[in-house]
């Protein structure tokens, strides 16, 4: 888990960018706060996605959390709270909504999902499995079918997509240290990731919009 | 695909299978974002929002935070849009876009009050933006709330109690 120091105390540029670094941040209080049972929805395991596999979340997303994911006609959001003085764990999930603004939202998935991806009818996103291991999920839209694709012994950071494959920093930074990790990539369609850098990085941008 | 090298804070691109390795400049880059055949990152170094080719060549400047702090970028549609925060003149901090084309510049939530550090997601025609302020080893969420693209529609979705 990385150091999430406030720009005030940091150099120039680094740590100016740490999404992952404070999702696992968040994700370890909120492991404290609120226990996360990572338990699997009761619905079928997902068949794969279907091509073409084209990204509904932006590319800007993967600096950015990965907040949200939208075909058009739901938008998918996740609600990521921490109040210390008031906790409000009741909030914290995956919603559905239609993206014209009609309707309620409905909570999908009841515990912390970051790094949004809308793939082939298929909802990717990160949290923490039953280990405490930073994973990556995915599950039906409407939420059931959960499955985890993959857990890391670092933290996902600047997870992103392109053309068949996840890419990520598989961050290994200490609380005391700024992000720093070597650069994978996994085939969408299965199989072990694979390591693409010779050299750790901080951040990363892959994809094209 | 392109990345920042944690030794030596250099940029970097290559091919998605990693070969093919070269640098582009030996500033530290942010929020590298490709969208529309172009290249869109903060350069720290210059305190400013950048344009490339995807190659990483033809580097234009497109707005500085001058006094200000870009904070992070997100790319949609016709135009960029960043946070900078200004604990000097904290009517100049907020949520800005910039059109691509013309690098017209407009504020779309002007005047935080707050130390933020805001998350800029994009779907559905609407920006998710979380806002932290520092904490004790840190920062923490203080407010969660969406907008319109243009800036309309705000809805606060959640707010740390005071």
């Amino acid at each position: 888990m990385g150091n999430i120091l406030p720009p005030s105390v940091q150099e120039s540029g680094k740590g100016l960018s740490a999404p992952t670094r404070l999702a696992a941040f968040l994700l370890s209080m909120l492991l404290l706060v609120f226990p996360v049972a990572c338990k699997k929805s009761s619905g079928s395991r997902p068949s794969p996605p279907a091509p073409p596999y084209r990204d509904m979340a932006g590319a800007g997303n993967a600096h950015n959390l990965g907040l949200a994911a939208s075909d058009g006609t739901w938008t998918y959001y996740a609600f990521m709270v921490f109040d210390i003085q008031q906790p409000q764990g009741d909030l914290m999930g995956i919603y559905r909504t239609r993206a014209d603004g009609t309707g309620s939202p409905v909570k999908i998935r009841a515990d912390l999902g970051l790094d949004l991806h809308l793939i082939g009818g298929k909802l990717y996103f990160t949290s923490v499995d039953a280990d405490n291991q930073s994973a990556l999920f995915l599950m039906n839209p409407d939420g059931t079918g959960e499955e985890k694709l993959l857990s890391l012994e670092g933290v996902f950071k600047d997870l992103t997509y392109c053309e068949g494959f996840f890419y990520y920093i598989e961050n290994m930074a200490d609380i005391d240290e700024f992000d720093h990790g070597l650069i994978y990539r996994l085939p969408i369609g299965g199989g072990p990731p694979e390591q693409i850098s010779a050299v750790e990085a901080y951040a990363m941008g892959a994809g094209q919009d | 695909m392109f990345f920042r090298d944690a030794d030596q804070d250099h940029f970097f691109r290559m091919n998605p299978d990693g070969t093919g390795l070269m640098q582009i400049s030996d500033h530290p880059v942010d929020c590298i974002v490709p969208h529309g055949g172009m290249l869109y990152y903060i350069d720290r170094d210059e305190n400013a929002v950048m344009r490339a080719n995807l190659d990483g060549g033809n580097p234009v400047l497109m707005v500085r935070g001058d006094v200000a702090s870009i904070d992070r970028i997100n790319v949609a549609d016709d135009y960029v849009y960043f946070s900078r925060w200004n604990f000097k003149r904290l009517k100049d901090s907020g949520l800005y876009r910039m059109r691509k084309g013309t690098l017209a510049l407009e504020p779309l939530l002007a005047g935080w009050d707050d130390f933020n550090w805001p998350y800029l997601s994009i779907a559905g025609g609407k920006i998710y933006c979380v806002n932290l302020v520092p904490f004790v080893i840190g920062q923490i969420p203080v407010s969660y709330y969406r907008v319109n693209l243009n800036g309309t529609c705000f809805q606060l979705l959640w707010e740390a109690s005071s």
